[in-house]
């Protein structure tokens, strides 16, 4: 646990917070290891922007700790090597993009001027133009640039790609990648929707009324998963099928399907499938009693087990 | 731009407050200098009359009558006139730092966000804070300090040679001049920041910063005389006042030969001789507790001292409200 690369680029133990309104995330606990790229999924309000800004010291938790690369999130440590994009991005509009990244060299000491000069001009976007007067998608850039700029170990962002158009969004997604993959960064990034993350993301959290229901390695939280069907005709058996949790059913066009998660052998006569991510999200978001799912690559304060 | 390279580097959190107040920091830097260069003007212009006039025998003449009469009231004709009005407007001074530089200060950045970016790079929230709070408060010090010696410079050979005809503790020039001009900019500041850190909206910051600040100025106004203990004389004579000329009496009243206080005598002012009357009651003497014209600095350092009492508990509520209601 001395190597800070063998050290959980986030790990949440018993993370609340607790707004007037009442709880906005309770008891939710799962390790990040380092180097991935972790999808945090859930609807709006499930508690993904709480969770980020919990990450990102902006917010002090009600309960539990949150540790980046085993530091606390509030200490001069993790705020050093962790950048964090908002929802809305917000620069000042009245500075240039120039005096924008300034920002970021005056207040990051592992800040690299060259990354974000780069990203800025792949862009095309002029560096005494106003932030202003930019549009959406060059301003996401420079956003993205004062963030990747301070080369952090883990990039927090909140719904990075909801206000782009799709041509945009493929390039921010590509710029990510690269620059993650170059710096081994861990990216965590928060969507409610599956299809922008699926084919870039290798960890998933799922989050759902400010609790953890699925947390791990994208293969082995599918691999945990079967998809089986059966004509309506059959569809108590699905619904209770020995040794076997099921995560849920559902009935169309004369057939039932469920997703589960088997514990055992498998009646032969089922054809169990392997559900695509999509088809996992939203069966565990329809179904609010499912179990809560946490491999053991997520487990927090444990180290690796075999078994899931 | 080269004078402009000899000035330290602004680094790391000031350089970002500088960069996003360096308009209204300019103005004010321009505005003050303004002042300054006119107010010094405007003395030189008066010395100038009062030397030329013989004026100054005619200095704590308080006899409304005379050469000196007309003298001195030809001299504020021209010269004391058209300093009131500026003297009455350094009162909206205060506001204008706390609505223009306090109000939107923290309200802007919690209202659109951006505090999200700059307090996700490596330095904490209280750290920007103090950035936030202490750029703008030194700039206030500079410029509010400026514009006060400056219209202190002005008003001084006016007041000093007027005395009880341009009362020192009349609201102007007492709020337009000397220290407490700082102490209540400064105190406006705080309360704007503190406005805008609880309201989080910049127009609602705005709006509560004037009235708050106008509050705040009105209790201080009524206190100011309270700030440090008054001086008490009592005469033996039944009418006219026992406070020297040019002080500022608090209260007053009627006294009989020992010098204890006595009512005063309401049915006298339909005596033949009113003196009379008053003697004859035993009403002999006048008593009066004030604060001499010594005091004004005294009194204007009280005060300073009070608003930048004030400041520090509003900064200290700011740094609780961070600590205890993060954003």
């Amino acid at each position: 646990m001395t190597d800070p690369a063998e050290r959980p680029a986030l790990e949440a133990v018993g993370l609340g917070r607790r707004y007037r309104r009442g709880w906005a995330l309770r008891d939710c606990s799962f390790r990040l290891p380092a180097g991935r790229i972790c999808a945090l999924v859930g609807p709006n309000g499930a508690g993904k922007t709480t969770l980020l800004s919990l990450a990102a010291g902006l917010l002090e938790p009600s309960t539990g700790t949150v540790r980046l690369g085993g530091h606390p999130a509030r200490s001069a440590e993790a705020r050093q090597h962790t950048a964090f994009l908002s929802q809305e991005k917000a620069l000042y509009p009245r500075f240039r993009v120039s005096d924008t990244l300034r920002i970021g060299r005056e207040l990051n000491p592992t800040w690299h001027q060259e990354t974000a000069e780069r990203i800025v001009a792949a862009g095309n976007i002029p560096m005494d133009a106003r932030v202003g007067t930019l549009s959406g998608g060059q301003r996401t850039r420079v956003a993205f640039a004062l963030a990747l700029g301070k080369r952090p170990r883990l990039l927090l962002l909140d719904e990075p790609m909801a206000d782009l158009d799709p041509l945009v969004r493929r390039q921010m997604m590509d710029l990510l990648m690269s620059e993650a993959a170059q710096h081994g960064s861990t990216v965590v990034m928060s969507s409610h929707l599956v299809s922008e993350l699926e084919g870039a993301c290798d960890f998933l959290v799922l989050i759902d009324n400010g609790t953890v229901r699925l947390a791990g390695d994208v293969a082995e939280l599918i691999g945990a998963h079967r998809t089986v069907s059966a004509p309506d005709a059959q569809a108590a058996r699905l619904a209770k099928l020995p040794g076997q949790v099921t995560v849920e059913t559902r009935s169309t066009g004369g057939r039932t399907t469920a997703l589960i998660r088997p514990r055992g052998p498998l009646p032969a006569d089922h054809t169990p499938a392997l559900p695509s991510l999509e088809e996992l999200l939203l069966a565990h978001l329809r179904t609010a009693d499912a179990p809560p799912l946490i491999t053991s690559t997520a487990r927090a304060g444990t180290h690796r087990e075999v078994t899931v | 731009m080269r004078r402009l390279r000899r000035l330290p580097r602004l680094r790391g959190l000031t350089w970002l407050v500088w960069r996003q107040n360096r308009l209204a920091f300019w103005i004010g830097i321009g505005a003050a200098l303004a002042v300054a260069a006119y107010a010094i003007v405007r003395h030189q212009e008066m010395t100038t009359a009062i030397a030329e006039g013989h004026l100054d025998a005619c200095r704590g003449t308080t006899v409304p009558a005379g050469d000196c009469s007309h003298k001195l009231n030809s001299f504020g004709q021209t010269y004391q006139f058209p300093m009131r009005r500026p003297l009455q407007a350094m009162l909206a001074l205060p506001l204008v730092f706390g609505v223009f530089l306090g109000g939107p200060q923290l309200a802007q950045e919690l209202e659109s966000g951006t505090y999200r970016t700059v307090c996700t790079q490596s330095v904490t929230q209280l750290r920007w804070f103090a950035a936030k709070l202490l750029v703008p408060v030194v700039l206030t010090t500079l410029i509010s300090g400026t514009i006060a010696a400056a219209m202190t410079w002005w008003w001084r050979p006016a007041g000093s040679l007027l005395g009880g005809w341009f009362p020192w503790w009349q609201w102007y020039p007492y709020d337009g001049i000397g220290p407490v001009v700082v102490g209540l900019s400064v105190l406006s500041l705080l309360i704007g920041v503190t406005a805008g850190l609880i309201l989080r909206r910049t127009v609602l910051a705005m709006g509560a910063t004037v009235v708050v600040s106008a509050a705040a100025m009105y209790v201080l106004e009524s206190v100011r005389g309270h700030l440090l203990p008054t001086a008490l004389a009592t005469v033996q004579h039944p009418t006219g006042t026992a406070a020297p000329s040019n002080a500022w009496v608090l209260s007053e009243g009627a006294a009989d030969a020992t010098g204890r206080r006595v009512p005063d005598l309401p049915s006298c002012y339909t005596a033949d001789d009113y003196t009379k009357c008053l003697v004859q009651h035993g009403s002999t003497g006048r008593w009066a507790e004030f604060h001499p014209s010594s005091q004004l600095w005294p009194l204007q350092w009280a005060e300073t001292g009070l608003c930048a009492l004030l400041a520090a508990a509003l900064a200290g509520l700011c740094v609780w409200w961070i600590r205890h209601r993060p954003a």
